[in-house]
C-alpha cells in the first residue's frame, strides 16, 4: 500500500469548513460521531463542535466526520460516479409532474405533495420502517425527526425554508430502533431497518457520502428523495426580518411559500408578500456557495420549479424511483400530469442556464 | 519430523473434521484446507439433526475445537488449491490464502474490532444471507478458528485510507493491514482426501416459479434452519419475514430441482428426512403447528428413518400430500397458496400457507471443474467427482480419496463414516509407500 496522507479529522473540518462559515448544519458529523458513542462532537444552534468538556484531543481520528461532510472535496468523484452525474442537474433517467389524489395531504401540503404522497405509499406498502423529515415547532421552527408511524407524515408536509439538520436524528437511530421494532415486527434487528431519507441537496450529499462507505448509520437508509433547494435561510435572521417587515411573530405563521417573492400566510389567513431581496442578508453563507439545485444525489429529486401550478415536478433518477413512481401511478395515489415530450427535453437545458445565472448572481453577492 | 507422513484433507466440514481427526490420532500430520474463514462447514449452520433431534452445533463444536489444538493439524483457512504437482506419496501442493487482515495467532477473539467498525452491510454467509454485520466480525461466536476477520471490500480503511478505529481499539495488536493474497507452497504430501462438500440450487429455473426471493414467505430449508436456530438471527422464535407473525401452517416442497427432467435428474437424498425434523421442530416451538409435505415418494432408507418418520406423521401434525407443484401464488396478506396437482385424486388443488420451505437440490460445490483440473480427478455426469460403487472413497487418481457430498449427496452420518473410510484408505496408502 502507498504510503497514505494524515487521516483529516474534526480539526480539519472546523479550520476548513466550519470556522469559515461553510457549514450547511446537515448533522452528518455529528450523527456519525454520536451514532458511534464516542461521546466528543454535538450540534449548538446549527453548529458542529466539541462538547463542553471535550478537545481535539478526546477526538478518535477515524476521519468519517470529514469525509463524510458534504462540504469537502473528499469522494465527490466516486459519488459522481455511482450517480452518473455530469452537470449541476444531474442524471436524468425521467421527468414527470404529478399531483397527489389524498385529499388530506392536498389540504396541507406544497404544491403537489408529492413527497407525503411517496411516504404514505411506502410506509402502506411495507417498504420502510422509517423516515427521516422534519416538521415545524410553535415557533415554525423546523424540527429534523425519525418518524415511523404513517400518521405522522401529515406533520412533515410542507416546505421549510430555513434549515433544518435532517442527518442529525440518526445518531439517535439506536435509541429509538426498539421502538420501530416493536411496531414493525417485520424486522429483527437494526441493520434490517429501510428508512427513506428527505433532504436538501447538501444532505443527500452527505447522505450519498456515507452511504458508499456504508457507514452507520447511513446504512439503514434505502430511499433518498431530495428537495429541491436554491437556497436556504437562517432561521433566526428569517424571523427578524419578518418581524420587522410584515409584523408577524413565528407562533402565527401558518405557511411559507417562495413564488418569485415569499408568501407568508398567517393562522388568522392573512397573506403578505416579502421582496425576496429584502431577504438576502438571511441567507445563508454555505448556500451562496452551493453548486447544487435539484440534489444529483438521490432516487428522486421533487420541486415546483418549472411545474404547472398545482403539480410538482419529479425527477427520476434510478431504477428504484423509476419502479415506485410507476407504482405510485398504477395504484392511483398520484395524479400524472401530461407533460409535452418536448418540455421534458427543453427542462433540463432550461434549468440548467437559469441555474448558471442564478449561480454568477450568487457569486457576484 | 518424517515428512512423507503428510495428509492434506480438503474442505472443512463436517466430513473433512472427520477425516483430519481420525488420520491426526493415528499419529500422521494432516493439512486441513477450508475456503470460508472458519471451519465447520454447512452442519454448523444446522439448528437439529435427524434422526436423534439433536443440536447440531453441539455434536460439532467438540470436534472443532479438537482440531484447532490438535498438535497434528494444521488448519489453513481462507485458503484455495491452485496447483497439485507429483504423485502418491509426494505431492507438492500450492495454496492461495486470502488476506484476513487479523493476525490469526495473535487475535484473542474479544471482538473490540467488530465492536468500533462503523461499516455495515456485510452480509453474514453463516445466517444465510438473512442478516448483516460490521466489516470487522467473525461469522458466529464459537466459530473455528476463533479469530476475527476484516470485509476487504467494505473496510473504509483499505478502500479509503480513512478509519483505523479497529487498529487503534485492538488491545493485542492484532489487525494487520499489510498482509496480501499469499502462496504457499506445501511439500511431502502423501495423499489427499477431497471433501468440499456441496452447494445449494438456489437461483435455478423453479425456484422463481416458486417466488423465491420474490415472495418473502418462500424461503429455502438452510434459510429455515437459521431462522429457527436459538443463535440465529430470531433467536429460535419462528417468525414470517414479511410481517412477524407466528406461522400455524407450513407447507414443505420436497425436490426443488431434483429428480426432474427439467432441472438435476438424481435424489438430492436428504430432504425427506431434514423437511420432516424441520417440520417436527416448527411443531415443538409450537404444538398448534400443522406441516403438510408435499412430496413425490418418500425416501427413508437408513436405519430408523421410517420410524421418524411415521413418528412426525403421528406425533407432530405432518401431512403428507403425494403431488407434483405446479407453481405458489400469494394473496395480499403474503400467504404462499401452493398450487399442486394431487396425485391421489388426480386434481389441481390449492392449498395457503402461512410460510413455504423449498427443499432446494444439492449440486455440486462452486468450482468443482477448477477443483478436478487441479487434482486430475474425474467427475461424473453430475458434475460430482467419479467414484466405482464398490470403492467409494477412491477418485479415479492413486493417492487422491474423497468422501461426503462431494461426490453424492449423502446424509451426515453417512459423510462422518466415510470420512473416517477415506481416512484409513489414506493411512493405508503411507503405509504401502513406507513398505
Amino acid at each position: 500500500m502507498e504510503e497514505l496522507e494524515q487521516i483529516k479529522t474534526f480539526k480539519n473540518l472546523e479550520d476548513k469548513i466550519i470556522s469559515k462559515s461553510l457549514c450547511c448544519a446537515c448533522g452528518a458529523c455529528v450523527a456519525y460521531c454520536e451514532s458511534q458513542s464516542f461521546d466528543v462532537i454535538e450540534m449548538d444552534n446549527y453548529v458542529p463542535k466539541f462538547k463542553n468538556n471535550k478537545t481535539s484531543e478526546d477526538c478518535r481520528e477515524c476521519g468519517f466526520c470529514y469525509y463524510i461532510c458534504p462540504q469537502t472535496d473528499s469522494l465527490i468523484d466516486k459519488i459522481n460516479g455511482v450517480h452518473l452525474v455530469k452537470d449541476e442537474i444531474g442524471n436524468i433517467s425521467d421527468l414527470l409532474a404529478a399531483k397527489t389524489n389524498d385529499l388530506k395531504i392536498k389540504e396541507v401540503g406544497q404544491d403537489g405533495g408529492i413527497v407525503s404522497t411517496i411516504l404514505t405509499y411506502l410506509f402502506e406498502t411495507g417498504r420502510i420502517e422509517a423516515a427521516v423529515v422534519s416538521e415545524f415547532d410553535e415557533n415554525f421552527k423546523p424540527v429534523p425527526k425519525i418518524i415511523y408511524k404513517k400518521e405522522d407524515i401529515i406533520k412533515s408536509a410542507g416546505t421549510r425554508y430555513s434549515i433544518s439538520p435532517n442527518i442529525l436524528p440518526l445518531k439517535d437511530l439506536y435509541r429509538i430502533a426498539e421502538d420501530i421494532i416493536q411496531t414493525r415486527k417485520n424486522v429483527y434487528d437494526v441493520d434490517q431497518l429501510r428508512v427513506a431519507f428527505i433532504g436538501t441537496p447538501c444532505q443527500c450529499r452527505a447522505i450519498s457520502k456515507m452511504r458508499l462507505m456504508n457507514v452507520k448509520p447511513s446504512h439503514v437508509i434505502d430511499f433518498v428523495i431530495s428537495l429541491f433547494c436554491f437556497e436556504n435561510f437562517d432561521y433566526e435572521k428569517l424571523m427578524n426580518i419578518l418581524d420587522k417587515k410584515i409584523k408577524i411573530k413565528p407562533s402565527n405563521i401558518k405557511k411559507v411559500q417562495i413564488k418569485k417573492n415569499m408568501f407568508v400566510t398567517s393562522k388568522d389567513s392573512k397573506e403578505f408578500e416579502i421582496n425576496i431581496k429584502d431577504l438576502d442578508e438571511a441567507v445563508r453563507n454555505n448556500c451562496l456557495e452551493c453548486d447544487e439545485f435539484v440534489g444529483k444525489y438521490s432516487d428522486l429529486s421533487i420541486g415546483a420549479s418549472g411545474a404547472p401550478t398545482g403539480y410538482s415536478i419529479i425527477v427520476i433518477r434510478t431504477d428504484k424511483g423509476k419502479t415506485l413512481m410507476h407504482s405510485l401511478i398504477a395504484d392511483g395515489y398520484i395524479e400524472k400530469y401530461k407533460i409535452p415530450p418536448n418540455l421534458v427535453t427543453e427542462w433540463k437545458p432550461k434549468k440548467l442556464n437559469w441555474f448558471r445565472k442564478m449561480t454568477s448572481i450568487k457569486i457576484k453577492k | 519430523m518424517d515428512s512423507s507422513r503428510n495428509v492434506m484433507v480438503v474442505g472443512g466440514g463436517v466430513a473433512g473434521i472427520q477425516a483430519a481427526l481420525d488420520l491426526a490420532d493415528m499419529g500422521f500430520h494432516v493439512h486441513l484446507i477450508e475456503k470460508k474463514p472458519c471451519i465447520g462447514g454447512k452442519m454448523a449452520q444446522l439448528d437439529k439433526t435427524f434422526p436423534t433431534l439433536d443440536c447440531s452445533i453441539c455434536i460439532l463444536a467438540p470436534k472443532l475445537s479438537e482440531c484447532y489444538r490438535h498438535k497434528n493439524i494444521t488448519i489453513h483457512t481462507l485458503s484455495e488449491v491452485k496447483k497439485v504437482k507429483g504423485e502418491r506419496g509426494n505431492f507438492t501442493v500450492e495454496l492461495l490464502k486470502q488476506p484476513r487482515y487479523v493476525k490469526e495467532d495473535v487475535c484473542t477473539g474479544c471482538g473490540d474490532c467488530s465492536r468500533v467498525c462503523p461499516v455495515r452491510g456485510v452480509y453474514n454467509y453463516f445466517d444465510a444471507n438473512l442478516t448483516t454485520q460490521a466489516a470487522a466480525y467473525i461469522p458466529f461466536p464459537s466459530a473455528v478458528p476463533p479469530v476475527y476477520l476484516i470485509d476487504g471490500e467494505k473496510c473504509a480503511y483499505i478502500n479509503y485510507g480513512i478509519c483505523e478505529l479497529c487498529i487503534k481499539a485492538c488491545g493485542a495488536e492484532a489487525i494487520d493491514f499489510k498482509q496480501k493474497e499469499e502462496l504457499i507452497s506445501i511439500k511431502n504430501i502423501n495423499s489427499i482426501i477431497l471433501a468440499t462438500g456441496y452447494d445449494l440450487a438456489e437461483f435455478e429455473n423453479p425456484l422463481r416459479e416458486y417466488g423465491y426471493k420474490k415472495y418473502k414467505n418462500v424461503i429455502t430449508a438452510l434459510e429455515f434452519e437459521r431462522l429457527i436456530c436459538a443463535s440465529g438471527p430470531l433467536g429460535g422464535h419462528l417468525k414470517r419475514l414479511s410481517d412477524g407473525k407466528e406461522p400455524k401452517k407450513i407447507a414443505f416442497i420436497q425436490c426443488v430441482n431434483s429428480r426432474s427432467d427439467k432441472a438435476k435428474k438424481y435424489c438430492s437424498s436428504i430432504c425427506c428426512m431434514y423437511s420432516a425434523k424441520e417440520a417436527m421442530i416448527a411443531n415443538e416451538h409450537d404444538n398448534e403447528l400443522e406441516s403438510y409435505i408435499f412430496y413425490i415418494d418418500v425416501r427413508a432408507g437408513s436405519k430408523g428413518f421410517q420410524k421418524f418418520i411415521n413418528r412426525g406423521e403421528m406425533e407432530y401434525k405432518i401431512r403428507y400430500v403425494k403431488s407434483k407443484i405446479a407453481q405458489i401464488e400469494i394473496d395480499a396478506q403474503q400467504n404462499p397458496i401452493i398450487v399442486y396437482e394431487d396425485f391421489e385424486s388426480s386434481k389441481i388443488k390449492k392449498l395457503k400457507v402461512d410460510l413455504a420451505v423449498l427443499a432446494t437440490c444439492i449440486i455440486p460445490p462452486d468450482g468443482i471443474e477448477e477443483l478436478a483440473r487441479i487434482f486430475k480427478v474425474d467427475l461424473n455426469k453430475y458434475n460430482f467427482i467419479k467414484t466405482d460403487p464398490f470403492y467409494p472413497l477412491l477418485t479415479s487418481r492413486e493417492g487422491i480419496y474423497t468422501c461426503g457430498c462431494v461426490h453424492e449427496p449423502m446424509d451426515i452420518p453417512r459423510s462422518v463414516a466415510e470420512a473416517s473410510g477415506a481416512a484409513a484408505k489414506a493411512a493405508e496408502s503411507i503405509r504401502e509407500v513406507e513398505i
